[in-house]
């Protein structure tokens, strides 16, 4: 009886792609098998067909069963067409948020946690009483809470631990639960023969007597737990296949089963006569027809395995409510504290804490107010929790039909027809049993009888915290349900054989991997570039590369890598940029760039044509005309230089840091470094170890994020590549990590951190802070002028310096394009997704863009954006719709996340809000996903690789 | 203090008697660096009649980097944090970063030396040839200049760190070869390809600046060690340590041991070999540029050397590799060259409490404590403790029995319960918990006042004017004594040391 959300500590993951290999060992029979197990048949049975009997439609309590079935099995054809599309790892609260918005998501979040809650509640009550009942009659009288107590500790004990119980333990338990009820249902027949079906269930007069609407609720709660199908779709080899047959197949069965067995209880128990029989019997009505049937061994079987089902289920739903505590601590729509793991158990403890509270509370109450634990106990909170559960299955069916209403590959069944006939079914489930809610608990109390206005309650709670998080802290919001589209492995539509011919220019880093996707394309194009070699800023040789000595890759190897080249493993964690260098040239080589590259020839003008045709004139004074230009000029080599006062007088030297090369050069100087950023700090601490005096002036207050966390890359452990040491938990803020490891840094003289972590590029050093906390480097707040001989600080100090450099940053520049080609605001040029100029059709800038994630294998996303526009104009195919979205289209690609407000991040997008939107375009156009063997086939090996590539290659990690 | 080549050459030995001048009465001081300034600090304050001699010219020891001889080099910091490494009543700035600098820790032995009025007893430029014991008791102090002086009692506070201990390279390198004595700044490697060898605070610093400059740094270490970064959550290790729960020594091993493997990662991830002992059985290499510097790539892990050829070198693990310079940050030797017949031949000399000679009665060594803390709460504690004794020799003789009885019969486990390794840097190393608890019961023991005045007037970093201290000035009243020939010393210098 399960919906959990994995407790997998790696939500903030930005960059799952090729996460740690997770186990998919599950095949579809295994899974029909869990789902099963997980709805507790025994418990079902006896438990609830009573009830049903009582307080539902009596002896047409099959029909109800018939029904539940139906309407369930259609929605999980929805449900399973969905999680085709939509990796699961949320539940319904990742469903719900995607297609109907992350406030009902969050209250259909909070209407689980309330259903899981009242489930398990129940259920204690419902241990306890039958319990009592079974060791009735071995003499044993004890009072029914004192059953309920020792369950609520063991289950909080196992809870605590997370321990759920075993695959293994649960379907013996299963096996064992069919096999009693089948023996009984055979033995049944044998006895009763015709009478053991009686035709008076299926009569309209019975079906409708009494309560239809809480006989469907009994129905659905002996399903409560198909759901856990999806969750473990992750776990098995093919999900897209096996998780809806599991599904069916276990439904089906389920279905069938309950059916049948129902209706042979009434049978047993005297057809139109039974209600009669179980008001009368109560709980022991199932027991009793067992041992008049069956006899006694199988009346003490099924009596032990139904208190072991029913501990079994209590232990689920409690875990199940835990579990969705924990996750909705980690989003912050809940007290954070909820969303701490146990260090050693790995268990979200304090959520199991507070539901084993919750629980005990509940039955405290009841035993002192003397309820019933059977028909008011159990009954009551089973009934809120299942009434929940059929809800939300009622709003997640809306969802996928809403999910797939604007997508051109909804089937028509799947998508629309069958989650529809789901959702009229629960819907009508849900209304029928709230209005004959007091006939359930069989009270006038109108208290009891509210209770499924908690329901509401919740529900309001939920969109009321997520709208006021949407308010206060967009950057928790935005987080919120974060869910993916599957990947797609194939492209509708064949490669066409192109007749437009473009031209590419640039072959750094971004040039090579755009050109590696022309080339899989088979888009013919022109490439050229300046510089005697590829690699961009990479290669110190290139004129005006601002790269120096120190310089190292801010993201590790593990992340950095491109799709289908890794970095190798013999490099290490932070490889430097002559690695870096070599690296790309191996990539280059492999892919056979070099033969397509016109090196030492570099644009010195394009001028758009009509019809989207360009005229592009080089620097051998040729020209050329293309149907499409693909600029990729790189970033960082136009130095931004800020205006400092009184710069006239000093008589210094004042230089940028594009001019930098080693610490050499500041060697016997007093030298003040301005700007924090990652070019700043790496030159600090050059002149912290190089200049007689060394200076740092910061306009702000930043984070400065250790490189390695727990001795491990950051980024690695971030995205769930590299695991964190045991016993170590990543829960909680990320902020407040990187803040408890880095420590007070305005011990350092350094201003505290203004912003929220992800709110700024991350500056990858802590080399600058132990400068300072060795003297060697001294921070200066903000640079406001200069005397002939010294830098003065806003807060009125001033040094004496022979050199300020500033590490300011860069101007994004295209010089060969006409300004007036493009918008700029605030240097930038306005880009669709920072890729597509939106005033020429055919033309594509790559690189003006920065987020906070490893780079190359977001530019290849780009890069596929833009073949997929290539596509498009070739063949016709989405030509309109790609047209009409460069236009209008005006996507927050911020995440929510307020930016601070500096120049470098007018272009900024946030990593993981930027990436699922290029996924649910790609999706949107049903072109593949990028991984690790795109290239592989598409690309064929060009001539045999030199040795050097080989050895890059063949070491890959 | 003592010039290591000069001194132990016989022939330098004075030709014949000269007028020995008596200061029987007086203590002498030998070296004014950080141990040499906190006990004449002690001896001041009980007014005992004492001369300083310093063979620079000016105080402060090894941290003067333009002292002849200092292993001193510029990327040099403390290893204990400004916090809870200045001596008592004299806190470092609190403008001080958190790890001073070399030239920062010499300022403020500079002001603690004029705070105190140190200055005024210390003969600048003086090096002391031989100390040896008369039959009378006293001691004779032989200096460079041929000067002979008789002492009540010596106290030998010249520096442990000056004698390297240069291993022989296997094989037949042909590169450069030099002792981190000689490293002074990174314009050293630069471009070249070097190899450090060594695995301590010295070995980490120089590797970590070859690691910047230098065309390739390799460190080749023999064995593993833990390395304990200078932060932990931004806060200073020893702070971060010393406001941690008091627990149980093997019980901190562990835990600190693994809070560092989790933190920071374990020393095997990087190439480095993993731990043979447990945390503080060595003594503890604070250092964390060299995690940094490795997980850039920026240096490169080896083992120890099997041997080389050439400017080749091949390590242990078969590996091989060219280089320029082989630089051995490999320590140094705690022999004493003018006192060597009192003090032994052994790397480390054995004394009671690390400070007191067992057999030869008047001879003190400051600056000998091989330990885990900040030293210059040592060197007060041990200041303290030799002026209250030669102070009781003059006023209360039975105290003064007491305790030289002590110091001839007394050996006590000061290994705090850590089984400190048995490498040769380790013998006689003592923890220093261990040590300060059982230096306190003794002191308690023999009532013994130990309580350090401020500065006159001063509260925290002195101005270099500010204090003058009431002493008088020694004067050197020469005896008509004859001097007995100086003690022969009974070894030619071998310092080579086979590794």
């Amino acid at each position: 009886m399960v919906d959990t959300i994995h407790a997998a500590p790696a939500n903030s993951a930005p960059e799952r792609a090729e996460p740690i290999e997770r186990r998919r060992t599950l095949s579809t029979g295994r899974v029909v098998f869990l789902v099963i197990a997980a709805a507790a048949p025994m418990a079902a049975m006896v438990g609830n067909v009573p009830l049903g009997l009582i307080v539902g439609n009596g002896a047409g309590l099959p029909v109800a069963y018939l029904i539940a079935s139906v309407v369930l099995l259609c929605f999980s054809v929805g449900y399973a067409a969905m999680s085709r599309r939509v990796v699961n790892t949320g539940a319904f609260y990742t469903y719900i948020s995607r297609a109907l918005g992350k406030p009902a998501g969050v209250g259909g979040a909070y209407v689980a946690v309330l259903s899981y809650a009242g489930l398990a509640c129940g259920l204690i009550g419902a241990f306890g009483y039958f319990t009592n009942i079974v060791l009735l009659e071995t003499g044993i009288d004890l009072p029914w809470y004192l059953y309920s107590a020792i369950a609520i500790v063991l289950v909080a004990w196992l809870g605590y631990r997370s321990a759920d119980v075993s695959a293994k333990v649960l379907g013996t338990l299963m096996v064992a639960e069919f096999g009693i009820l089948i023996v009984f249902d055979l033995a049944v027949i044998g006895k009763h023969g015709a009478q053991a079906l009686p035709a008076v269930s299926f009569t309209t007069e019975q079906t409708f007597s009494g309560s239809i609407g809480i006989a469907l609720m009994f129905a659905f709660t002996s399903f409560v737990g198909f759901e856990s199908a999806a969750l473990y779709g992750e776990e098995t080899k093919d999900p897209e296949r096996s998780i809806p047959r599991a599904t069916y197949i276990a439904l089906t069965s389920i279905g069938v089963f309950y059916v049948l067995t129902t209706w042979i209880i009434i049978g047993a128990a005297g057809g139109a006569n039974a209600p009669a029989l179980a008001k009368e019997q109560l709980g022991e009505l199932v027991f009793n027809l067992i041992q008049a049937n069956g006899g006694i061994v199988l009346h003490d079987l099924a009596a032990v395995l139904f208190c072991t089902s029913v501990l079994a289920s209590v232990l689920a739903l409690h875990n199940a409510a835990s579990r969705y505590l924990f996750a909705l601590g980690r989003e912050q729509v809940v007290p954070r504290r909820l969303g701490s793991y146990h260090a050693q158990h790995q268990s979200p403890h304090l959520g199991s804490l507070t539901i084993s509270a919750l629980t005990a509370i509940t039955t405290l109450i009841m035993a002192v107010s003397g309820a019933d634990p059977y028909t008011v106990f159990a009954t009551s909170f089973v009934g809120l929790g299942t009434l929940g559960i059929i809800l939300l299955q009622a709003v997640t069916a809306l969802a996928v039909v809403v999910f797939f209403w604007r997508r051109s590959d909804r089937d028509l069944w799947r998508c629309v027809i069958a989650p529809s006939i789901g959702f009229v079914g629960l819907t009508a489930g849900f209304v029928l049993a709230v209005l004959h809610y007091s006939t359930l608990t069989g009270s006038s109390n109108a208290l009891v009888n509210a209770v499924p206005a908690l329901l509401l309650v919740a529900v309001v709670a939920g969109v009321v915290v997520a709208l006021r998080l949407r308010r206060d802290r967009p950057a928790i919001y935005a987080g919120l349900a974060g869910s993916e589209l599957r990947r797609r492995t194939a492209a509708s539509t064949e490669a066409p054989l192109y007749t437009r011919r473009y031209c590419l220019v640039g072959a750094g880093p971004f040039g090579l991997i755009m050109a590696r996707a022309l080339i899989a394309e088979g888009v013919p194009f022109d490439w050229y570039e300046r510089h005697t070699d590829v690699g961009g800023i990479w290669d110190r040789d290139s004129p005006g590369s601002p790269m120096y000595e120190s310089a190292h890759f801010i993201s590790s190897k593990y992340t950095s890598g491109f799709y289908g080249h890794p970095m190798p493993a013999d490099y290490p964690d932070y490889p430097n940029w002559r690695q870096i260098r070599d690296y790309i040239r191996g990539f280059a080589r492999q892919y056979g760039l070099y033969d397509r590259v016109t090196l030492g020839v570099s644009v010195s003008s394009a001028v758009p044509l009509p019809e989207d045709r360009w005229e592009v004139t080089l620097s051998t004074g040729e020209r050329k005309t293309y149907d499409g230009l693909i600029a990729a000029p790189g970033v960082t080599w136009h130095p931004r230089i800020p205006d400092v006062p009184g710069r006239e007088q000093f008589t210094g030297t004042v230089r940028h840091s594009v001019s930098f090369g080693d610490g050499s050069e500041l060697r016997g100087q007093r030298v003040l470094i301005v700007g924090g950023g990652n070019s700043g700090t790496d030159i600090a601490s050059d002149a912290a170890r190089h200049a007689d005096t060394a200076y740092f002036s910061v306009r702000r207050g930043y984070r400065y994020i250790p490189k390695h966390v727990f001795g491990l890359p950051t980024d690695a452990v971030l995205t769930g590549i590299l695991e964190p040491p045991r016993g170590v938990s990543l829960s909680g803020d990320l902020n407040e990590m990187i803040d408890l490891m880095v420590g007070d840094l305005t011990r350092l003289g350094l201003p505290k951190p203004d912003h929220d972590l992800l709110a700024s590029h991350p500056i990858m050093n802590t080399q600058v802070l132990h400068h300072l906390a060795h003297g060697d480097l001294i921070a200066k707040p903000d640079l406001v002028g200069l005397t002939a001989t010294a830098a003065v600080f806003a807060d009125g100090s001033e040094a004496e310096v022979d050199t300020v450099l500033l590490a300011t940053g860069y101007e994004y520049q295209l010089p060969f394009l006409d300004a007036g080609l493009l918008t700029w605001e605030h240097g930038h040029p306005q880009l669709y997704l920072n890729v597509f100029s939106r005033e020429h059709d055919s033309l594509y800038v790559l690189g003006f863009i920065e987020f906070a994630d490893a780079a190359y294998r977001r530019f290849d996303e780009m890069a596929q954006l833009v073949v997929m526009d290539l596509r498009a104009r070739e063949t016709g195919v989405h030509r309109e719709q790609l047209r009409a979205l460069k236009q209008d289209d005006h996507p927050d690609l911020r995440g929510g996340i307020r930016y601070v407000d500096s120049p470098r991040h007018a272009t900024y997008v946030e990593a993981r809000t930027y990436q699922a939107y290029l996924a649910s375009l790609r999706d949107r156009f049903e072109w593949p996903d990028l991984s690790e063997d795109s290239y592989r086939t598409a690309v064929p090996e060009s001539n045999p690789a030199p040795k050097e590539t080989a050895d890059l290659t063949s070491q890959g990690a | 203090m003592s010039d290591s080549a000069a001194q132990l050459d016989p022939t330098d030995q004075p030709a014949g008697p000269a007028a020995i001048i008596d200061r029987s009465s007086a203590i002498c001081v030998i070296g004014a660096g950080p141990a040499g300034l906190a006990t004449a600090r002690a001896l001041r304050a009980r007014g005992l009649d004492y001369d300083q001699l310093e063979r620079n010219t000016g105080v402060g020891g090894l941290w003067d980097i333009d002292a002849p001889g200092t292993p001193m080099y510029e990327a040099a910091h403390f290893i204990s944090s400004k916090t809870l490494s200045g001596f008592s009543e004299f806190p470092m700035s609190e403008s001080f970063p958190d790890y001073p600098s070399h030239r920062q820790v010499l300022s403020y032995l500079r002001d603690f030396a004029a705070a105190y009025g140190l200055n005024e007893s210390i003969e600048f430029g003086v090096s002391v040839e031989s100390v040896t014991k008369s039959a009378d008791g006293s001691w004779l102090v032989t200096r460079s200049d041929g000067v002979q002086t008789r002492y009540r009692s010596v106290v030998c506070c010249s520096g442990a760190q000056w004698i390297p201990n240069l291993p022989a390279t296997p094989g037949s390198f042909t590169g450069e070869v030099m002792h981190s004595l000689s490293y002074r700044d990174l314009d050293q490697v630069r471009g070249k390809r070097v190899l450090v060898v060594g695995g301590g605070n010295s070995a980490c610093d120089i590797v970590v600046d070859a690691g910047r400059v230098a065309e390739r740094a390799v460190i080749s270490m023999r064995r593993g060690y833990w390395f304990i970064p200078k932060h932990i959550f931004g806060v200073p290790a020893d702070v971060f340590a010393e406001n941690g729960p008091s627990l149980p020594r093997r019980l901190e091993q562990r835990v600190f041991g693994t809070l560092l493997n989790l933190i920071y990662g374990k020393p095997e991830r990087l190439g480095l070999q993993r731990p043979d002992h447990k945390l503080f059985e060595t003594h503890p290499v604070l250092n964390s540029n060299l995690f940094l510097s490795l997980q850039h790539g920026d240096v490169t892990p080896k083992p120890g050397i099997q041997t080389t050829e050439g400017s080749t070198v091949t390590f242990v693990d078969g590996s091989s590799e060219d280089f320029d310079l082989i630089i051995y940050a490999t320590g140094y030797l705690h022999s004493v060259p003018y006192a060597r017949e009192y003090f032994g031949n052994d790397q480390h000399p054995d004394l009671y409490l690390t400070c007191f000679s067992r057999e030869h009665e008047g001879l003190f060594g400051v600056g000998f404590t091989e330990t885990n803390s900040g030293a210059y709460v040592h060197f007060d504690a041990f200041g303290q403790m030799i002026a209250n004794y030669l102070d009781d020799q003059d006023h209360n003789p039975e105290r003064a029995r007491q305790f030289a009885a002590l110091v001839a019969t007394d050996r006590p486990d000061l290994s705090g319960g850590i089984r400190f390794d048995r490498s040769p840097r380790h013998k006689g190393y003592v923890d220093a918990h261990a040590l300060i608890k059982y230096r306190d019961s003794i002191v308690t023991r023999l009532g013994w006042q130990t309580r350090v005045e401020p500065a006159p007037g001063v509260t925290g970093q002195v101005p270099a004017s500010a204090v003058s201290a009431p002493a008088s000035v020694p004067t050197s009243v020469p005896t008509s004594v004859p001097a007995s020939a100086p003690d022969s010393l009974p070894e030619t210098e071998s310092q080579t040391v086979t590794s």
